[in-house]
């Protein structure tokens, strides 16, 4: 029975002991070992995959859209994946005049707001860059915007991949929340439009 | 009248027939667990009848009252309910809400007549239809019923079971059926493993796994296994798997094969393997076990890894230099030997295991060695000491910026574009484990299952001492990181972390867990018992999603405490708990590191009669230091009364 009590007591001192410790202190913070501090200049935002360590948000809500980030496109299989975006016209949060999805530095957005912004002007860079191709309903426009979201291109009829690009100063790149954005917005008469697809490929920020 | 009401008329006169005993309980189906449709093989006598059908089906209420207190709200998120403050409503919400749910379990057995009464035929399969949902629900909202309100569905089959079954031969075709994993044929690599969770993947992703079929044929050429189907593992691909068992002379032979489709890979990849392996034993004592493993999975491919170097020598600055390689033939292959002897003149029982798997077959060279000791007459001591280490280490990410403002990657963690990689099972570790058993009567093992699991389902029912315990002691040091790693998302499939996450991180010295399981029997006759559990320690989250993370949400370690006292007396169950700094109940919350600073419960539940049983839950979740807010684990208080009807009848034909 001494035995006993003394395990009980042992057993007791141990869980207080594990109870104490702080745990962070137990772990290593791998990330110092990885920063080379530099900017090169070039970030590839899409080739295969998505490569901004963020994620993707559909707005102004995520009805009558899809999104692939993988789809192979069937007439140009040597492009490996591009990513595909589809709206079909119809109601997106009680309106039919636009939607969207934006590449953002924050994973979902549920994390939008508490995520940190980047400060990308140290990468100097000037331009994105990149390979699109759409095909667009009546009375429907694309627009693609990025990082700096009051600066786009705007497209109004259905076209091949085509290379595109848009260009800004790098100190406007202070606090970017968005690396890419690709719209839908529907201009016609009607209550609704049919909507459109688009195809986007090889997504560069570059000098 | 709609489908709604329909069900709860159907309930309401179940209940009726309850009251009335018009049907008569089937004992023997009761006692069966509610998860598995039963593929017992039985046999009867002469004049027992052929055809033996079965219904048992249960009605189940359940009440739920929920308050969330001020300060906070919640909304909807697909299935389940995302908290956060909200400092504009100075009041509590409470709420109430209803539920009722049907499930039916329905199987029909053909029996052979003359020499072989074996059964013969079977099939069964678990119904689940659904009356009214309460939203309310708080403490698990991630489930099937929740589901299919959300579809405004109503019924779902749980799991399908056709087997036909011969002395030489067995078939079947299931769906929603657990099946055990081949480590008892010989399978040291496990290539087929267990998958038994099946509530749980209902419940999780709403489809039923595994699914597939099996034959099974046994002669002088020995036991032959195949099984193949869309979905044999949870998350993954479509697979087949072969064994075939054989006896040459004193050793088991054993060759295993499976053939898995990658659902991340390239398109149409599989990852193929195929292992041979021979048990024996020299001596009455002793056990010798070799296995062989080929997996010839993105041979000649591409790889990258790094070594530690001065700074001058290194890439932009870092401290690691950068390489390129491909994976070769003899990356292919894996070893296992494992060795064990019993009643060695110091220790009760020694075993060691050491593996070797190359860059292909699972990256890893391993040694384990287990000595267990009697210390006195009543106390065993179990100790096992692990040293695992992969033979190319994770790759760091090597990244432009700085830690606060990072860029592109010029090297990320290896991920599904690579040949092999280090996770959770082949990171380099030390792991100590010292289990101390209590128990005045061994001839009634303490666990049922599995020695060294402690935990409630794993107690042996039929421990006879008066008072038991076990306690163990575990020190886990991993010195360094992992690759990226896979998980089952929230809609059922498997996924890659993503490349801008530094996989689990390394830890800097031991870090230490505790755990204790006692039972002290209230009498015999009846196995009236009190279970008290506690856990207390440092536990590290499962994936490094939780490591690092730009939001102040995810925890990556946590120092928990874990307390829990539960009982049975005749036809009372009950149970009292209480947590601190905990893991959340899902097995997504450690991956993602989400805790519940302080966790209470209480539940008791009463066996009213063969037909019926009721039960009383109390949740309460609280924050308390207002850091690592999970979404999904914000404070409430919740209270569940369940009744259960069952019936249950079997009617013999021919």
């Amino acid at each position: 029975m001494r035995l006993l009590a003394m395990i009980i007591s042992v057993a007791l001192t141990l869980f207080w002991c594990g109870c104490q410790t702080t745990p962070l202190e137990s772990l290593r913070d791998p990330r110092p070992d990885g920063t080379t501090g530099i900017w090169t200049g070039q970030w590839l935002i899409y080739g295969d995959k998505l490569e901004t360590g963020g994620g993707l948000l559909l707005f102004p809500g995520a009805e009558n859209q899809t999104i692939d980030l993988a789809f192979r496109h069937p007439n140009k299989p040597e492009r490996g994946n591009v990513i595909r975006y589809s709206w079909n016209g119809q109601e997106v949060t009680g309106q039919y005049a636009f939607s969207g999805v934006s590449f953002t530095v924050a994973s979902n957005w549920r994390t939008y707001d508490i995520t940190p912004s980047k400060d990308l002007s140290q990468g100097g860079y000037r331009k994105v860059t990149f390979k699109a191709k759409a095909d667009l309903s009546e009375n429907t426009s694309v627009r693609f915007e990025g990082p700096v979201t009051s600066i786009g291109v705007e497209r109004r009829r259905s076209f091949d991949w085509d290379s595109l690009a848009t260009s800004f100063e790098p100190h406007m790149l202070r606090t970017v929340r968005e690396f890419f954005v690709i719209s839908f917005h529907y201009n016609g008469n009607d209550k609704s439009g049919q909507g459109g697809t688009v195809y986007v490929d090889d997504i560069r920020l570059e000098r | 009248m709609n489908t709604d009401k329909w069900i709860r008329l159907i309930f309401c006169s179940f209940v009726t027939c309850s009251s009335f005993q018009i049907w008569q309980p089937c004992t023997e189906i009761l006692a069966q667990p509610s998860y598995v449709v039963s593929s017992k093989t039985t046999s009867l006598d002469q004049s027992d009848p052929s055809l033996v059908l079965t219904i048992d089906t249960w009605a189940i209420g359940k009440s739920v009252y929920t308050q969330i207190p001020k300060g906070w709200r919640t909304d909807d998120e697909f299935l389940t309910k995302y908290f956060s403050p909200d400092f504009s409503r100075p009041f509590s919400l409470n709420e109430t809400a209803h539920g009722q749910t049907f499930v039916t379990r329905l199987s029909g057995r053909y029996y052979g007549r003359g020499p072989d009464k074996r059964e013969k035929f079977l099939i069964a399969t678990k119904l689940k239809a659904i009356g009214k949902y309460p939203l309310n629900l708080l403490s698990q909202p991630v489930n099937d019923e929740h589901r299919l309100s959300q579809r405004n569905d109503h019924f779902t089959v749980d799991s399908l079971l056709v087997k036909y079954n011969r002395a030489w031969l067995s078939a079947s075709i299931f769906s929603g059926v657990g099946h055990t994993d081949w480590r008892d044929w010989g399978d040291l690599f496990d290539l087929f493993p267990e998958q038994f969770d099946v509530d749980n993947y209902k419940r999780v992703s709403g489809r039923r796994v595994p699914r597939g079929a099996e034959v099974n044929v046994r002669g002088a050429f020995g036991d032959l296994q195949l099984i193949a189907g869309p979905e044999l593992v949870w998350g993954n691909g479509k697979s087949a798997f072969a064994r075939w068992n054989v006896r040459l002379g004193g050793i088991d032979a054993a060759a295993f094969y499976a053939d898995e489709e990658i659902v991340w890979g390239r398109e149409g990849e599989h990852l193929r393997a195929a292992e041979i392996s021979f048990r024996a034993r020299p001596e009455k004592l002793s056990r010798l076990a070799l296995a062989v493993l080929y997996r010839p999975f993105r041979l000649n491919w591409p790889y990258t890894f790094v070594e530690e170097v001065q700074r001058g020598q290194s890439f932009q600055g870092t401290k690691y230099k950068i390489y390129h390689a491909r994976t070769r033939q003899k990356d292919a292959l894996g070893v296992i030997v494992e060795f064990e002897r019993a009643r060695l003149p110091f220790f009760f029982n020694v075993h060691t295991t050491y593996t070797y798997c190359g860059l292909a077959s699972g990256n890893k060279s391993e040694i384990s060695i287990g000595l267990e000791k009697m210390l006195a007459r009543s106390f065993n001591l179990d100790t096992e000491f692990t040293y695992r280490t992969p033979l190319k280490e994770p790759n760091p990410r090597i990244f432009e910026g700085t830690v606060d403002n990072s860029g592109p990657n010029f090297l990320s963690p290896r991920g599904p574009d690579d040949p092999f990689w280090v996770n959770a099972d082949n990171r380099k570790a030390y792991l100590l484990s010292l289990i101390l058993l209590y128990d005045p009567t061994p001839a009634t093992r303490f666990n049922k299952y599995r020695p060294n699991i402690l935990e409630e389902w794993n107690l042996n029912p039929l421990e006879n001492a008066s008072f038991a315990f076990a306690l163990r002691y575990t020190a886990s040091h991993f010195p360094t990181a992992t690759d990226l790693q896979t998980y089952v998302n929230e809609f059922g499939n498997r996924v890659w972390e993503p490349s801008s996450t530094f996989g689990l991180w390394p830890t800097r010295r031991p870090i230490h867990f505790f755990e204790f399981l006692g039972r002290i029997g209230l009498s015999k006759r009846q196995n009236n018992c009190l279970i008290l559990k506690l856990k207390a320690g440092q536990s590290l989250a499962t994936s490094g999603l939780a490591y690092g993370s730009n939001t102040p949400r995810e925890k990556p370690i946590t120092g928990l405490t874990d307390i829990a006292l539960s009982g049975k007396w005749k036809a009372v169950n009950f149970g009292v708990e209480f947590g601190r700094s905990v893991w959340g109940p899902e097995e997504w919350h450690r991956r993602f590191g989400a805790t519940i600073d302080r966790r209470y419960g209480a539940q008791v539940s009463i066996q009213t009669s063969r037909h019926s049983y009721l039960e009383l839950r109390y949740t309460r979740y609280r924050e308390v230091d207002n850091k690592y807010l999970a979404l999904e684990l914000g404070p409430f208080d919740e209270m569940i009364f369940t009744y259960k009807f069952y019936l249950a009848a079997q009617k013999g034909l021919f």
